[in-house]
């Protein structure tokens, strides 16, 4: 009780102090008063650093970082990085993909971590274009043994060999069946579900143990006349009992029921959307009602849309958002973390954004800090929007923050009021993107 | 006879710097206590009825005719179907002068008269009103003309003609009249398929109705959306200098198309804008005086104006435009709707945000420089929560006065400080807008 009247008294004050923080940052007032700059480490030049991945264990500080290129010039790899002062983030491990210079294509691009039978791996996805390795999704490293840069070493491979292209984008969950699971984008109608542990184990020829189709209604794409899914994300479904997949991609966003890896089961549509032709980033609040869904272009905002009435059977389509928040409207926003009520957006060209979704139909935005003070015509996509923060993530335990910038590299964060999440603490189930790795199977509970 | 002077242009250019600067803030927000800018003056309002029955309306452009039309329809229920006149002589206290209505009200369906625009030909007066039923009585019905010569006596407004379209009923969403290169009014209608249609309004108006549709222009098929059916939703034509060309710009499914219909016979597709990353289907499309720049809308919640820079294909470097080169709108949570071009300013029905102008003197940096919010009732709970407001505006170029139609509160008038008329030679453009000059012979004899 006392916690939770913290967290709520820590709330208020939190939306007080930054009640002007809808005003423009600037390249001399960059963030919001509650915003604290911990640490800053460049990596590398501009548009070669992308998503970002935080072990979450006060013990394990290390961070990993995609190195990819979206420019002539860029390693394509990956970054370790040692948090365990974050004021003073240090790169411990610069691996890059052997041949750098004879690989095409963007590189190293989304990054999770795992822990399996008590060692820790990271899956680094990888995209290549033709030449080497454009049928290699991800690489596998067991990180065990760091801070020691010397001990991390590859464990395997995974190849796509039948829709080259690679993995743009990975989530790793815990399945309720106790497996963990790593989901990806392919270059092709579906995602494919592989069984870590039985990779890591070294089974690699059995690991894929199903797939989720993209299911488009007819003509939906706009100007991509192919089906795909662009990102993915999985979480517990308290209320159904389900382990539920949530893909963002042609036509829109989908929540599959996956419970039944061999039969995926689609239980809620989101397409049909004015202005969503193409569902990108699509993360739920932790009791999975409502759901945040990015579109890929320049002038959208995060569209957040109410699930209840296809929870409650009622319709098996929702069609329209019940809010939206944005930073900039002339931008565009990326990636995002749920943390109810708050959303931890990498919004490119704004650098890192936190809105509050405790009103889910006003969002407010509760703090900023630019990461990007570059050229605002400098970067990918219309516009030039797509340069600055491309990924975000959150350790649960502390609250620390951390951001990869496609040009600036890695920053560390602290939010005054925000020590650290636990869903329960706002009314939630405890669920977000952080894994229990050491939780038994759900199986025995059901 | 326009008298070029470096005095005028100076003079012109430090208006214009006025405008802008005294506005410099009006990008603030506005509030029922404190609804415009500071440089827009209500001059008057009339309500006209109960909510979301007001659609479109027109302006004559003659000062001696001070009269709108404004389109009555029922979007959600008890909405009349039919045209309001107003005459506007005293722009202080409006009047409407006839509620013309179609007969059996309760027998049609709801929508009705939307669009509404107005010609002259051979010294009389004309009004279009479109309308549409999907289905019922009427569900054929396009558009009724109206002879206004006689107003401001209502007595004397006759029907002239109704244009039906039996083979695609639905109606005519948008029109557009627009005077052709060979000396033709040219009614341009929305349709309810693959295509827009061009009638003769000489034909029309002179009884040969049956001969009056002149020319078709096709919506061109969009790749995989072939088995979606297609349409243009809105629809503009003007004279284009450079090419000496009669263009036709239309927003519809996949985008934005330019055709070139000086030969009316043979359209001829000459610039597309499809593949833009959030217009799946373009809404309104108004060009620049010179042709070169657009003003693109798509009707959808949190959907920018685009601007368009169409050079590289005015060039031939390219046929198809992708991107904007920048975007504007009222309140990024809301939706802007139709908009009339008076270079460098664009005047904006901005649904929920009321009358909004913004500048386009710097295209890739549009600024807002006035506003005045029409309406402060709730969203549209009840249908699409962002369509209510400011649905219809137009523009007198003769004095500047600015009109707008609100689909709940009725018909305004506004002035904007600094602007008191508008002629695109005095901007160093074409004088082509909107208003079409219907004495003004044909251009044939010219070429």
């Amino acid at each position: 009780m006392k916690r939770f009247l913290y967290e709520g008294m820590s709330l208020i004050v939190t939306l007080s102090v930054v009640s002007q923080v809808s005003a423009q940052w600037t390249a001399l007032e960059r963030g919001s008063e509650n915003i604290s700059v911990e640490g800053h480490l460049p990596l590398g030049p501009r548009l070669s650093v992308m998503d970002i991945e935080l072990e979450q264990e006060m013990s394990r500080p290390y961070a990993y970082v995609g190195r990819g290129t979206l420019e002539a010039v860029g390693a394509k790899g990956m970054d370790i990085i040692d948090l365990s002062d974050p004021t003073d983030p240090r790169v411990l491990l610069r691996w890059r993909i052997e041949d750098e210079e004879l690989h095409t294509g963007l590189g190293g691009m989304d990054v999770k971590y795992f822990k399996w039978k008590g060692r820790y791996y990271v899956v680094q996805s990888t995209q290549f274009g033709p030449g080497p390795d454009s049928d290699l999704g991800a690489v596998i490293f067991d990180t065990t043994g760091l801070p020691d840069p010397n001990t991390v070493t590859e464990v395997a491979r995974i190849y796509e060999p039948d829709l080259p292209g690679g993995f743009h984008n990975i989530f790793i969950y815990k399945h309720s069946s106790g497996r963990v699971l790593l989901l990806t984008t392919v270059n092709g109608g579906q995602a494919n579900m592989y069984d870590l542990g039985m990779i890591v184990e070294g089974d690699r020829e059995n690991a894929l143990v199903g797939t989720v189709p993209v299911v488009a209604p007819e003509g939906a794409g706009g100007p991509m006349p192919f089906q795909f899914y662009h990102d993915l994300y999985a979480a517990w479904h308290p209320d159904t009992g389900q382990d539920r997949f949530y893909g963002g991609g042609t036509g829109g966003y989908y929540v599959f029921d996956i419970t039944d890896l061999e039969n995926p089961s689609l239980e809620i549509t989101i397409v049909g959307v004015s202005g969503v032709p193409w569902g990108h980033t699509f993360t739920p609040s932790p009791d999975g009602r409502y759901a945040v869904g990015e579109v890929e272009y320049q002038y959208a905002p995060l569209r957040i849309f109410d699930m209840k009435p296809a929870l409650d059977g009622e319709q098996t389509n929702i069609r329209r958002a019940i809010s939206a928040w944005t930073a900039n409207w002339k931008n565009l926003v990326h990636n995002h973390e749920v943390r109810w009520p708050y959303v931890f957006v990498s919004a490119y060209q704004d650098g890192l954004q936190i809105f509050s979704l405790l009103d889910p139909e006003n969002p407010r935005t509760v703090g900023y800090y630019d990461t990007y003070t570059g050229p605002e015509d400098d970067g990918v996509m219309g516009g030039g929007v797509g340069n600055g923060a491309f990924g975000v993530d959150v350790r649960n335990e502390d609250g620390l923050i951390v951001i990869s910038d496609l040009s600036t590299g890695i920053w560390t964060f602290r939010m005054e009021g925000f020590n650290g999440w636990n869903g329960e603490n706002w009314g939630m189930p405890d669920i977000s993107s952080v894994q229990k790795w050491d939780e038994e199977s759900k199986e025995g509970t059901k | 006879m326009i008298e070029d002077s470096p005095m005028k242009y100076l003079a012109l250019f430090t208006l214009a710097l006025l405008t802008v600067g005294s506005t410099a803030n009006a990008q603030g927000t506005w509030t029922p206590a404190n609804r415009g800018s500071d440089n827009i003056t209500v001059v008057g309002h009339i309500p006209l009825g109960g909510r979301l029955t007001v659609t479109d309306l027109d302006i004559e452009q003659e000062l001696s005719r001070p009269y709108a039309y404004v389109g009555r329809a029922s979007l959600l229920e008890d909405g009349p179907k039919g045209m309001d006149i107003i005459d506007f002589s005293d722009p202080s206290n409006p009047k409407v002068i006839l509620r013309w209505r179609l007969p059996d009200q309760d027998l049609h369906m709801n929508r009705g008269g939307m669009d509404v625009k107005n010609f002259k030909w051979n010294g009389r007066y004309y009004v279009v009103q479109s309308f549409e039923f999907p289905q019922g009585p009427d569900n054929d019905l396009g558009a009724i003309v109206f002879d206004v010569t006689g107003l401001p006596d209502p007595d004397a407004v006759t029907e002239v003609t109704r244009i039906l379209n039996p083979d695609f009923p639905g109606g005519f969403h948008n029109i557009f009249i627009y005077m052709h290169s060979n000396g033709r009014p040219l009614l341009l209608t929305t349709v309810r398929t693959g295509k827009a249609n061009i009638y003769d309004l000489g034909r029309v108006v002179e009884g040969d109705v049956e001969n009056a549709l002149v020319g078709e222009i096709p919506v061109p098929e969009v790749g995989g959306r072939s088995s979606r059916r297609t349409s243009f939703h809105d629809l503009y034509a003007a004279w284009h200098p450079d090419t000496g060309q009669d263009r036709f710009y239309a927003g519809g499914t996949g985008g934005y198309y330019i055709f070139d219909i000086t030969d009316l016979d043979n359209p001829s597709l000459e610039i597309s804008l499809t593949g833009i990353n959030g217009v799946d289907w373009g809404h309104t499309f108004t060009p620049s005086p010179d042709g070169r720049y657009v003003v693109a809308e798509a009707e959808y919640q949190y959907a920018p104006l685009r601007i368009f820079d169409l050079k590289p294909a005015l060039d031939g470097e390219v046929t198809n435009i992708r991107r904007p080169i920048s975007a504007w709108t009222a309140n990024w949570k809301n939706l802007v709707h139709n908009h009339e071009v008076r270079w460098p300013y664009v005047f904006v029905s901005g649904y929920l945000d009321g009358l909004q102008i913004f500048s386009l003197m710097d295209p890739e940096n549009p600024r807002t420089v006035g506003y005045y919010d029409t309406y402060v009732g709730p969203p549209t709970y009840d249908w699409i929560q962002v369509i209510n407001g400011a649905f219809g505006v137009d523009v007198r170029n003769e004095d500047g006065l600015i009109v707008v139609s609100d689909m709940t509160t009725g018909f305004w008038t506004f002035r904007m400080e600094g602007f008191n008329g508008w002629n695109g030679e005095d901007w160093g453009m074409p004088d082509i807008s909107s208003v079409q000059k219907w004495d003004e012979k044909s251009k044939e004899g010219t070429r």
